[in-house]
């Protein structure tokens, strides 16, 4: 008998992940072994049932989704992170890209889309809307987004846009070295390289400059 | 004694008389630098009788700031100058100066051509010989003004836009789990049950109201653009053929677009299409009485003051001759929401998001209007640039499809690898996918009659690509074949055959899909140099 296909769903909104769970459930070949509303619930979960998809929405409280990927990629490598947004963000995509998911769905596709993704990648391959194959740049490092807006905050590094992600939503420091797992110190260098590279000094500034770059929602 | 007392005298007067010749030499020299000072000063100075206000003298600053001669301005007061009557203003604003010694103000004030203009004005009651007068400096602050209005307004759209952008993010969750839950009752019922028609509905709804937050993204910038080369004058000439179907008998449509050959700017086609079709729609309810619409495509004139040149720009105007708009509605026309159309007609949103569009595309706005005499909108874009022109191909709206034809894929890098397949699989290829060059010979050998297109890196581990696409060739292997490069920068062009294509990394899938459907179908154009060498 063939194993059914094991999926983690990760979404801040009960609505759309109930529905997606009664959805996903109907699917014979596919069986749900943990519904979560944050990142960090999201990596307890995967760490300890290693599913064979994990279903991520992006933009939840705490810790951050692209956070919470790279952990649960790096401890059960097996897992195939297919985001699931709201939006077709290029900083969302670039993001995904980077950590080399192998599915980025919007919320405005029918769930039997969901379905065939979610078979697609489980057959070893990726799956992106045709707007965003279109637009991915294969370089020497890999696959990355074309045409991204260009902005400032191309300066930053990964661990840099995350915490700004977090500033923007109005955590302080210890609240983010808790979140992370890194010391207040790491975090108020890794916040004054950020600031030094974007020349502002102002957390309000800096969360105006997040919203506006689509790093967090509003 | 009385001589030597006169030669001394005569000594001293002398001595006098030069200090005096020196002190007056001194004093003809700071005159002539002070004067030197006021009239070539770069800002405009006015020197001012304290009790009327009567210009006593003025520098060629203020002449070029007033547009009078200066004999013109010295009959004048400064409440003259002043926009409406302001003589308390005057007194105001000259008490605030002396009190406060030389505290800035703002006001405004008129050119002799009626145009107001904001000054900055600083000054101070000073001892001119005789008696006292107002010495005023004068700065025009009309364009620092200007600008800061604007940062305000783009302050506020940019709020407003955010606040929407999260009601989009909150109404599309709950759509997306309405639509869900729809899905998923239609599948319980059987297929002709009375209730699958209004489910259907309900669909319908659900895409509307997705159109809706789209509308909702553009307004606040968060919808992705797809660009394109777009020839305008085709674009401008098809929206006008779309728009004159629904245009009353009573407006006539005029469309210029004599003085172009031809424009292409970088852009999303349908975006563009939308900000004519609201501009004309807009016309159009300008005019309830009949009228004339016109469109007129042109050069962009140089030098439009602040923001960036729009030297080489190309400007397209929409025009009517309809009831025209008071300022104090200009002023709010591209706010998000505001509107003078009656609610059943209008959502406040049409001009935000036309302007919100041409902003993304790097241009500007702007409004002429009149109360009774019509209203011009303008919108200034940037012409394409030659590499947005050479990257046409990344809309997959031009992508074409194959036919299932099946292509071996040999690359190692699996994240790459997967993302090339994805796209090929997209457009209808059937994809064999191989790690390495050892694989890739295996693989052919296996099923040597099924592939119509070889793609592999050159680099890859076992065999590289090029040792095994001549291995390939040395057994009778006739297809076209593509070799990509990210690390190579050799010039390979005299180790490949007719068949093969070298194509350099980076490039886009967009790239990947149109070169592939030319080998394919036999139409392959060396026309991108910067990605693709061919034997020479």
């Amino acid at each position: 008998m063939i194993r059914p296909i094991s999926i983690v769903l990760v979404d801040d909104h009960a609505l759309v992940r109930d529905m997606l769970r009664q959805r996903l459930t109907q699917e014979t070949d596919m069986v749900i072994l943990g519904c979560e509303s944050n990142a960090q619930d999201a990596v307890r979960c995967c760490v300890a049932t290693c599913p064979d998809v994990v279903l991520l929405d992006i933009d939840m409280p705490g810790l951050s989704a692209f956070e919470g990927a790279r952990s649960i990629k790096s401890q059960c490598p097996g897992t195939r992170l297919v985001f699931l947004s709201a939006f077709f963000h290029d900083h969302y995509i670039d993001q995904a890209l980077a950590l080399e998911a192998t599915g980025y769905l919007t919320k405005n596709e029918s769930p039997e889309v969901v379905v065939r993704a979610i078979r697609q990648v489980m057959t070893g391959t990726v799956y992106f809307s045709d707007e965003v194959l279109a637009r991915i740049v294969i370089d020497r490092d890999g696959a990355r987004l074309a045409h991204a807006p260009e902005s400032r905050t191309r300066l930053l590094t990964e661990r840099e846009l995350e915490m700004l992600a977090y500033i923007a939503r109005g955590l302080s420091k210890k609240e983010i070295a808790r979140m992370v797992g890194i010391s207040v110190k790491t975090v108020e260098q890794h916040c004054a390289h950020l600031m030094e590279k974007l020349a502002i000094h102002d957390r309000v500034e800096l969360a105006r400059l997040a919203i506006r770059e689509g790093l967090v929602e509003p | 004694m009385l001589i030597r007392r006169l030669q001394k005298w005569g000594g001293i007067l002398s001595k006098e008389i030069h200090e005096h010749q020196k002190a007056e030499e001194a004093a003809n020299a700071l005159e002539r630098k002070y004067q030197n000072l006021f009239e070539y000063a770069n800002d405009p100075i006015l020197t001012l009788d304290p009790i009327t206000y009567r210009l006593l003298d003025v520098n060629r600053k203020a002449i070029d700031l007033f547009g009078y001669e200066r004999d013109e301005l010295l009959e004048l007061s400064l409440s003259d100058l002043m926009l409406g009557d302001n003589q308390n203003s005057v007194e105001q604003i000259l008490k605030t100066l002396c009190s406060r010694n030389s505290t800035i103000s703002e006001c405004i004030y008129r050119h002799k051509d009626g145009h107001p203009f904001s000054v900055e004005i600083s000054g101070r009651l000073i001892d001119a010989g005789n008696k006292e007068v107002y010495q005023c400096f004068v700065r025009d602050i009309t364009e620092r003004k200007r600008f800061q209005e604007e940062r305000l307004h783009s302050q506020k759209i940019e709020a407003i836009g955010q606040v929407a952008d999260g009601i989009a993010h909150d109404f599309r969750n709950a759509l997306t789990a309405i639509s869900g839950y729809n899905a998923l009752g239609q599948n319980l019922l059987p297929e002709y049950h009375p209730a699958l028609e209004s489910l259907t509905r309900i669909d319908q709804v659900i895409g509307q109201a997705n159109g809706l937050i789209k509308g909702i993204l553009t307004f606040s910038r968060r919808q992705e653009t797809e660009r394109q080369s777009v020839e305008l004058r085709q674009l401008v000439k098809n929206s006008a053929d779309l728009f004159r179907r629904i245009l009353p008998a009573a407006i006539a449509l005029e469309i210029d677009t004599a003085s172009v050959q031809s424009f292409q700017v970088s852009a999303d086609v349908t975006q563009l299409q939308q900000v004519l079709l609201n501009l004309m729609i807009n016309a159009r309810d300008a005019m309830p009485d009949g009228g004339t619409l016109r469109i007129a495509l042109s050069p962009a004139p140089a030098d439009r003051g602040d923001g960036p040149d729009t030297a080489g720009w190309v400007r397209i105007e929409v025009s009517d001759t309809g009831i025209g708009m008071p300022p104090e509605v200009q002023d709010r026309i591209f706010e998000p929401f505001f509107t003078t159309k009656s609610d059943e007609y209008g959502t406040g949103l049409g001009l935000a998001m036309v302007h919100n569009i041409v902003s993304q595309h790097g241009g500007r706005m702007e409004v002429r209007s009149a109360v009774g005499q019509g209203s011009t909108f303008t919108v200034l874009l940037p012409l394409a640039s030659l590499d947005s022109i050479q990257d046409e191909v990344i809309s997959s709206r031009n992508w074409q499809n194959g036919a299932g034809e099946m292509i071996l894929l040999a690359e190692d890098h699996r994240y790459v690898r997967e993302i090339m397949a994805a796209t090929l699989r997209h457009v209808d290829y059937d994809v064999v996918q191989v790690e390495d060059g050892l694989a890739m010979l295996d693989c052919y050998q296996a099923h040597r009659d099924r592939f119509r297109l070889l793609i592999a890196d050159l680099d890859l581990p076992g065999c590289s690509g090029l040792d095994g696409l001549r291995q390939l060739r040395a057994l009778g292997m006739r297809l076209p074949a593509i070799l990509i490069t990210g690390t190579d920068s050799r010039d390979l062009s005299d180790q490949l055959d007719m068949e093969t294509l070298l194509l350099r990394k980076p490039f886009q899938m967009a790239t990947l899909a149109r070169l592939v459907y030319s080998l394919l179908h036999q139409e392959a154009r060396v026309d991108d140099q910067t990605h693709l060498d061919r034997p020479g």
